[in-house]
């Protein structure tokens, strides 16, 4: 047997936990061909072939519907000739009948074929003709990536540390309802969109590995350190050895936190805190309701548009928030509209410079009424036992606000004609995240029943930082002085208006941050539901005054360093004292 | 069969928009329609076919029809080419 010397890889820690297993190494990013040509089955790849050119026509009627008024003419004549291609049956027939006579895999005889005719347009003495090439390079990326994630699909190993350069929010869909043991990326920062979905499914995750993708191979044996940011190739006996006992320590932990399970989450001196979880897979629904017996803060709705390769229909939006309503009843369900950026739907030539500022959130919904007013229905339907709250994204003005209410008004009365019963008095609420909605807190208020603050895009807009750029990543930072006083401001507006203030962000799963959110006078705290019993222990060990000093003091420093020292401290003295 | 030659009139060429009208009215026919350029001979009732063509200002296709409607066919298509595609 060969001993193989172990390696260490070193990242940001991005989900706790620890794992041991074999690694998957899953690659999307750019299409190209792994697969074996020498073991072609010939259905399989003309169906392939088929799946892939039926999900990209899909995909794009679904951007020229929604994009449509956003897009010059010149785009919108791109997009229906590229609409043409995936219709062109002759060109189909040519392809599945070189793959039945050559046995060749489709995703070669397609690009092969698509090569042949980017040639023969190259060889024309017109420019014009000549740019008609980039037309074809977008329809064969698009082709190539939909035949590769066909293949993924049904080639994802469960059981296995997903290894890649980056992920994508809709890759993690696709690993959303498979078992795994962890993720370990190249890129990404501890709050990009693996780093939450992996925290959300309890696993360990570390990201930043600068090229981990290269160094690992499908032979290799790894184990994941989410608490340390590690991962480690081909470990020794001893360090298996170390792992076990440390993932046998933590069960223990799991299982201490339990006692809590059944106890009433109010602090030492009985001031209740409302405590809930985050939700975005139905997965995670069964912890949620065997172990936190609490509502849910914040629905994340845009996995259903990820996971379709269409908006989903109303009635399928419908069932998925019935559901939720039903199975959680009578605790609260906070559903956020669509929270989807434009980078996500818009043709690389009308690609946003920066997507975070742009066509994204609310903004995407009030120029899409149909697709709006289908959620607004699709939620309104399902509230016929009143235990539902419908929250918007990306509130950056007042008349937003307005413009809201009065679709929301419309979406009521469709179905009043129609002698549908619903909740005539449903809550409405905002999430806080654009700074301009600090600022102007104190009007929008007025119009809605609850804030939320959503901690994660409120820190980077507020600085300025890309939370998932690793040069300035060490920039995001979310106890910095603005932070702190921007979250007081918005109690402060919250109270004075009498509406009720959450915090759904990052920040509320943060044991440091817990006596600082409190004492700054937070009713409620929305978590991922791994967090969910570590943070309600925490709370019955606060003492509500105490807290106030905490964030009083905190609200006195001017560094960030020295905020989080200080957080980080006073959370160790109450561990201690308890 | 019916075969005709046609010059290419209008300065774009055979772009994308043209190449879609032509495809939809061929799709009309029954009879079976080709466009030979340079000795390469493609299926006019292809997009992606009529598109690797190439087809500039001022270069001659030949247009093959065959089939029972191949009169009416040919008529109609070689009119949208000496239209210039509606582009003139």
């Amino acid at each position: 047997m060969i001993i193989l010397q172990e390696e260490i890889y070193k990242g940001l820690p991005a989900s706790k936990g620890i794992s041991i297993g074999k690694p998957f190494i899953y690659k999307s990013v750019i299409p190209k061909y792994d697969g074996s040509p020498e073991r072609v089955i010939i259905k399989r790849e003309a169906d392939s072939y088929k799946e892939a050119v039926e999900r990209s026509i899909r995909e794009l009627k679904k951007i020229f519907i929604l994009a449509k008024e956003k897009l010059d003419a010149k785009n919108l004549l791109i997009f229906e000739a590229q609409l043409s291609f995936l219709h062109d049956e002759i060109f189909h027939k040519k392809i599945l009948e070189r793959i039945r006579t050559e046995k060749k895999p489709a995703f070669l005889v397609f690009g092969e074929e698509i090569k042949v005719i980017e040639n023969m347009l190259i060889a024309s003495q017109d420019d014009y003709i000549k740019e008609k090439v980039n037309d074809l390079e977008d329809i064969k990326a698009r082709v190539l990536r939909n035949i590769v994630k066909e293949k993924l699909i049904s080639k994802i190993e469960e059981n296995c540390i997903v290894i890649a350069k980056n992920l994508t929010p809709a890759d993690t869909i696709l690993f959303s309802d498979r078992k795994l043991l962890g993720f370990a990326t190249d890129i990404g920062g501890t709050n990009s969109h693996v780093a939450i979905i992996a925290r959300s499914l309890n696993l360990p995750a570390v990201v930043a590995m600068g090229d981990i993708s290269t160094h690992v191979s499908p032979t290799d044996f790894l184990i994941i350190d989410g608490y340390k940011g590690l991962v480690i190739k081909n470990p020794s006996q001893e360090s298996i050895q170390r792992y076990k006992e440390q993932i046998k320590r933590n069960n223990s932990f799991e299982k201490s936190l339990k006692e809590v399970e059944k106890l009433p989450t109010e602090t030492k001196d009985g001031v209740k805190i409302e405590l809930n979880v985050n939700l975005e897979f139905n997965k995670e629904l069964d912890y949620v309701l065997t172990h936190a017996g609490c509502g849910v803060g914040l629905y994340r709705t845009e996995h259903m548009f990820l996971a379709a390769g269409d908006f989903p229909t109303e009635e399928a939006q419908n069932k998925q928030y019935k559901m939720l309503a039903d199975r959680l009843y009578p605790h609260v369900v906070t559903i956020r509209t669509f929270d989807i950026g434009g980078d996500k739907l818009l043709p690389d030539s009308q690609k946003e410079a920066n997507p975070f500022l742009g066509w994204r959130g609310i903004r995407i919904c009030l120029d899409k009424p149909d697709v709006f007013l289908a959620q607004l229905r699709a939620i309104l339907r399902a509230s016929k036992k009143e235990n539902i709250r419908i929250m918007f994204p990306m509130i950056a003005s007042v008349e937003e606000v307005w413009k809201i209410k009065e679709a929301l008004a419309k979406a009521k009365e469709e179905l009043r004609k129609k002698g549908t019963r619903f909740d005539e008095h449903i809550k409405i609420g905002v999430m806080i995240e654009v700074p301009s909605a600090v600022y102007v807190a104190d009007s929008i208020a007025k119009e809605v029943d609850f804030f939320s603050v959503g901690t994660n895009d409120l820190v980077q807009y507020l600085l300025a930082v890309d939370r998932d750029s690793s040069l300035v990543s060490g920039l995001y930072q979310q106890f910095h002085p603005a932070v702190i006083k921007a979250l007081a401001a918005i109690v402060k507006s919250a109270k004075k208006n009498n509406i009720s203030v959450s915090v759904c962000g990052e920040m509320a799963g943060d044991p440091s941050a817990v006596s600082l959110l409190i004492g700054l006078g937070v009713d409620e705290l929305s978590v991922e539901s791994s967090a969910f019993l570590r943070i309600k222990k925490l709370i019955r060990s606060v003492n509500f005054a105490e807290a106030k000093q905490v964030a009083a003091n905190a609200l006195k420093l001017e560094e960030e360093s020295k905020i989080k020292d200080y957080l980080v401290d006073s959370y160790n003295s109450l561990i201690n004292a308890n | 069969m019916i075969e005709k030659v046609v010059p290419i009139v209008n300065k774009a060429g055979m772009h994308t928009r043209p190449a879609s009208v032509l495809v939809k009215i061929a799709s009309k026919y029954k009879s079976d329609f080709y466009i030979v350029k340079d000795g390469f001979q493609i299926n006019g009732k292809s997009i992606i076919g009529v598109m690797s063509l190439a087809a500039e200002y001022g270069s001659n296709v030949t247009l093959i029809f065959d089939g029972s409607d191949e009169k009416k066919a040919s008529e109609e298509i070689a009119k949208f080419f000496e239209d210039g595609f509606g582009e003139l």
